[in-house]
């Protein structure tokens, strides 16, 4: 049997329906795209669909490195604004949530965003990489509890009560 | 307070909050969530839930078309 090989670095980004139709219908094509291919559309499309799209394909994937990945992307400030699928997609990994891509999303996040950025912190889900990461984190989020955008405010008021110093808190495991 | 390797704060129990302001009280709240991530946002345009309104105005569409599930 004869069997297609497709160079999937060939996809034109441009064609933005028939990459999520793809992303959609990943295992009923031969060969199925693989992780490292959907993890570059992730990384470089400019495109909420297609990110929301890629995101759902690595979390179906369970690849190794996929939460981190998608971590990542969560910190980009142009993300933050449609971030709720990319939140959820990292959800069903089982992952938690960087800090800086928490606050990046209490910042900058729609309703959507903010709510599964919270389920992460409710869920204690929210992992850093240190002390100075912490306060950093903790003064942007008491800067923007002080801030004019009232919904950011409040979220960011809920989340000191958890990051803030002295706080009722544990440190857990590692993230996957 | 404790510290264990791998710094991810515990702040909280696994119980979804009043995040999403009451729609999270509806026991189908977690299949509705799957298919809006899945289904509905795709067929609405892609874009975020912008507030409380639109999201309890989808979730209403989506009782109205038959709850339609997403498989794990």
């Amino acid at each position: 049997m004869v069997v297609a090989h497709r160079d999937w670095t060939r996809l034109d980004p441009r064609d933005e329906e028939g990459v999520i139709a793809l992303l959609r219908d990943r295992h009923g094509r031969t060969p199925p795209m693989e992780a490292r291919e959907i993890e570059r559309i992730l990384d470089t499309t400019t495109s909420f669909r297609l990110r929301n799209a890629a995101a759902l394909a690595l979390a179906d994937l369970g690849a190794a490195g996929a939460a981190a990945r998608i971590g990542q992307v969560l910190e980009r400030p142009e993300v933050a604004p449609q971030s709720g699928t990319l939140l959820f997609a990292l959800d069903e990994l089982g992952a938690s949530l960087p800090l800086d891509s928490f606050v990046n999303i209490l910042r900058r996040g729609s309703f959507e965003g903010r709510a599964e950025a919270l389920h992460f912190l409710d869920a204690g889900r929210i992992s850093e990489s240190g002390p100075e990461a912490r306060a950093r984190a903790v003064a942007a989020l008491a800067a923007l509890a002080a801030g004019a955008d009232p919904e950011a405010a409040e979220a960011a008021r809920d989340a000191l009560i958890v990051l803030r110093p002295g706080a009722d808190m544990t440190m857990a495991g590692t993230d996957r | 307070m404790s510290r264990e390797p791998g710094g991810r704060f515990r702040g909280g129990g696994q119980a979804r909050r009043d995040r999403w302001f009451g729609l999270e009280e509806r026991p189908d709240f977690e299949a509705f969530r799957r298919w809006w991530h899945r289904v509905g946002k795709e067929e609405a345009g892609g874009r975020d839930l912008e507030g409380r309104e639109q999201a309890f105005a989808e979730y209403e569409a989506w009782i109205t078309s038959g709850r339609n599930r997403v498989r794990s």
